[in-house]
């Protein structure tokens, strides 16, 4: 009964928003106004113009899809293709659809995005899952204004309250490989996050966040943006602090000692976020340095104590770049980059054996845009890593010392052909590795635009590098290696709705695995290993409309693992469709409209099916499997523009409506009891800019 | 719970219930200053009495034509505006704006106001063909407007060649 009312809530939300976007007009934009400029015209302003001018406005005022489709990008090629043209299954969010969604951090806007789910790591970390894939493992590259995210030690990245939102300008994301371009964390993902330029600013902007679940505070975050532009050069500069739980509910933290519950409205799940990103830069030379850090806490249980002890898992991060470019003519570019990353993961006071891993790393790129028929980019990459314990006992298992260095170098290139209506692209990677040898990747697809079809066809080789985490407890390990098939077909309904589906196949060869087999002894007893093939099946669908007054984005994700076989510390046993903590069917919804001049609604619902995870023991101690779910998360965000004043913009948001909680369940048999998720948040946002102080 | 679950849904539904009528509202304002330029490009007759324009058929166009009558002219006349809802309303006027609900009537329209010089607006697809001269149309989430050259032949209305080149011209 009470599926029924939550779809027929859900149809009733979609039809409406339907009909609202396929309302006519009701203002005009001409070519040198923009948006703002064209809502401030008066009755008596049209009245003034000439009926050229209004036909002139009333076309161009209408919203099309091509704001999206024509949104150029290079994330999954480096040459800049439209969404339409580019060798790869990709997403684009746009500022306008992350702001207007109240979206509280990178979690809620990838919910809304096929393929997406979430889970438990260990720690207090919570990890991506990618059509069916555990991802958090290092098989997806997260970016940051290009700057790679994960940790070096096992290629992590914890989500939740993380990065803020307000300052991002799109989010561009590959839903399959990328190693060809970006190497060896690219292998089943790649996520860009740009965020706004100093040209995008031209301001000084302050964005106040306060969240509330029903027994705990939810957020408190404050984050700063400014930027302006001189001459040729831009300048920005973000910071951004945030304070949040995890969750406010009861948490049985190991699945053998269910009497031993935590109650997290009480403490215990913290995160505490800062991030500054500083760019400067013209058309070529560019500078950046981000600085991140990220503490996430966690409770285990201490027999010395004869209780739960809490302790702060801390992730820090330091990213620099250097680029220039240098044009020898129009076609070609000779462009070196220099990257410096500092990583200090998994960080625990008192631990006796914290590590940090400094990497330096050298690229040319070749860029050769020779005519429209045809573009290559080649490059070579340089990197070296220095890991080194830091405690004075503390040494690396591997060899023993607290020092630990890896020497890794690259050739790449991807060459584009374009004809009138087919684009044939190829590419290959070859990557030495200094302790682990060699990884290569090939790439081929062909993709086409006939009026308004498209067609992809993708194939992909791909690699996940181990990280020195991983050799660190490993006694012999090498890359892991992914064969990725994509087909995607779209068909361009109208100017202002479009429609994809893609069918994809995963092969994960010889995938690394964390094993333990009850013994001490690091690499032999328990560590990583290459074990079992794994991979994943699927499709998805995904529909977008945008207007003047709106957008609409519904799309529906499947996978099923029945065509693999799985490691079984992944699988469900009597399950095989499904992968352990990740929903196989999920729906994705989003919308926003704009009824009146400066309020935006936003409702979003992600709708994830069953899910399994362990969650007890049986008389044995053998670890028993749980279902969960389904789950139904229903968001609603009320926008204000300009409230006041302008420069003053405030958003309400419901988050989880129906408070459903779905937990973030352990994607494989780690021991851990799904972490429980957060209940109903209210969310007041706050964004201040100085424009305040204009007229 | 700060509010109970089935009321935050009964009023959610409400809300988005609300936001359509809203937004049509809106979408009223480009339509009323459509029609009142159109009249620019026609060789109105002399008719005594103000320039009247009807619209027919509940609808917010005529708030919004009300509003433009009170601070524009057609030449020199000044402009009227009137709501009917039936035929048997409709006098001696310039315009008639017929709103979606009503587009069936068209026909019998032509048939009442016959070498009575009157320009019939509509705003639902396909009404040209029942004998609107002018149809106000949405085309891939953009206002457009369509005209029927046989319509505003017939009405007797001499129209500017200018004119057919501003909308979609049908019925050629």
């Amino acid at each position: 009964m009470r599926l029924i009312k939550i779809f027929t809530f859900c149809i009733l939300l979609a039809n409406q928003t339907l009909v609202i976007l396929s309302q006519p007009i009701d203002s005009a934009k001409i070519l040198t106004m923009t948006r703002e400029e064209i809502l401030d015209l008066s009755q008596d302003d049209l009245l003034e113009m000439s009926m050229e001018n209004l036909v002139f406005l009333a076309q161009k005022m209408g919203i099309s899809i091509d704001e999206l489709l024509n949104m150029k990008t290079n994330v999954a090629s480096r040459t800049t293709l439209t969404p339409r043209e580019t060798p790869g299954i990709v997403s684009f969010i746009t500022e306008e659809e992350i702001r207007f969604s109240g979206a509280r951090d990178l979690i809620d806007i990838l919910k809304t995005v096929p393929g997406f789910d979430f889970g438990y790591d260990v720690q207090g970390v919570i990890g991506a899952g990618l059509r069916g894939n555990w991802v958090h493992e290092g098989k997806m590259l997260i970016m940051i204004d290009n700057q790679p995210l994960n940790d070096l030690s096992y290629a992590n990245v914890p989500f939740g309250n993380h990065v803020a939102v307000d300052q991002i300008k799109r989010i561009e994301i590959i839903r399959g490989p990328g190693s060809v371009i970006y190497g060896g964390n690219a292998e089943l993902g790649v996520i860009n996050i740009v965020t706004r330029k100093g040209s995008d600013l031209e301001r000084v902007e302050v964005t106040g966040t306060y969240g509330s679940l029903q027994h705990s505070m939810g957020r408190q975050n404050i984050s700063l943006s400014s930027g302006f532009s001189a001459k040729d050069w831009e300048f920005s500069a973000a910071g951004f602090i945030g304070k949040a739980n995890r969750s406010d509910q009861m948490f049985i933290e190991y699945i053998d000692d269910p009497e031993n519950t935590i109650d997290l409205s009480a403490g215990g799940s913290d995160i505490k976020s800062q991030q500054v990103n500083l760019s400067a830069g013209n058309e070529d030379l560019s500078f950046r340095l981000i600085y991140d850090d990220y503490r996430t806490a966690y409770n285990y249980y201490e027999d010395s104590v004869t209780g739960n002890v809490n302790v702060i898992n801390q992730f820090r991060t330091v990213l620099g770049e250097v680029k220039y470019n240098y044009e020898f003519n129009e076609n070609l570019s000779i462009i070196p980059v220099f990257n410096y990353k500092y990583s200090r993961p998994y960080y625990e006071e008192d631990y006796w054996r914290n590590f940090q891993i400094n990497r330096y790393t050298g690229t040319v790129l070749l860029n050769y845009q020779g005519d429209k028929k045809f573009s290559m980019v080649t490059g070579l990459e340089y990197y070296h890593d220095q890991g080194h314990c830091f405690e004075d006992s503390g040494f690396f298992y591997a060899n023993g010392t607290p020092d630990l260095a890896i020497n890794n170098i690259s050739a790449f290139a991807e060459g584009i052909l374009k004809t009138k209506n087919l684009n044939l692209i190829a590419g290959y990677r070859a990557e030495y590795n200094s302790i682990y040898g060699w990884s290569s990747a090939p790439r081929i697809g062909l993709t086409g635009i006939f009026n308004k079809f498209h067609f992809k066809t993708l194939f992909s080789g791909a690699f996940r590098s181990p990280g020195i985490g991983n050799i660190d407890v490993a006694d012999k390990i090498i890359p892991e290696e992914s064969w990725v098939t994509e087909l995607e077909i779209g068909y361009r309904i109208n100017d202002n709705m479009f429609l994809t589906a893609n069918v994809f196949d995963i092969f994960i060869n010889q995938s690394i695995t964390y094993f333990d087999n009850g013994g001490w002894t690091p690499g032999t007893d328990w560590g990583y290993i290459n074990a079992d093939n794994s991979g994943s099946d699927g499709f998805e669908l995904e529909f977008r409309a945008k207007y003047a007054k709106g957008f609409a984005a519904l799309n529906y994700s499947y996978y099923t693992q029945a065509l693999r076989s799985i490691p079984e510390l992944y699988s469900v046993p009597g399950f095989d469709n499904h992968a352990l903590g990740l929903s196989t069917n999920k729906i994705g919804f989003q919308a926003g409209f704009n009824p009146f001049k400066n309020i935006w609604i936003n409702p979003s619902y992600t709708f994830l099916g069953k899910k399994y995870g362990y969650c007890s023991v049986d008389e044995d101690f053998n670890s028993v499997i749980g279902e969960f779910g389904p789950f139904h998360l229903v968001n609603l965000a009320l926008n204000y523009t300009n409230l006041f004043h302008k420069g003053i913009n405030v958003s309400l948001s419901v988050f989880d409506l129906l408070n459903d909680q779905p937990p973030y369940i352990q994607p494989y048999n780690g021991g851990f009891f799904p972490y429980p998720g957060r209940s109903r948040e209210l969310l007041l946002r706050i964004m201040l800019n100085t424009e305040i102080f204009s007229n | 719970m700060w509010i109970s679950k089935p009321l935050l849904n009964k009023l959610l539904i409400c809300c988005l219930l609300l936001i359509p009528l809203v937004v049509n509202a809106q979408d009223e304002k480009l339509k009323a200053i459509f029609v009142y330029n159109f009249t620019r490009y026609f060789d109105w007759p002399q008719k005594p009495g103000n320039f009247l324009i009807l619209v027919m058929g509940k609808s917010s166009i005529y708030s919004e034509l009300t509003e433009i009558a009170q601070k524009k002219k057609v030449g020199t006349t000044t402009i009227e505006v009137r709501s009917i809802n039936t035929l048997s309303e409709m006098g001696d006027c310039h315009i008639i704006y017929v709103t979606s609900s009503k587009t069936d009537q068209i026909s019998s329209l032509l048939s009442a106001s016959a070498n009575k010089n009157l320009l019939i607006i509509s705003e639902k697809e396909g009404a040209c063909s029942n004998g609107a001269g002018i149809n106000f149309v949405n085309v891939n989430g953009k206002l457009s407007f369509e005209i029927s050259r046989s319509a505003l032949s017939k009405s007797g209305l001499i129209v500017s060649s200018a004119f057919y080149g501003l909308g979609k011209v049908i019925n050629e």
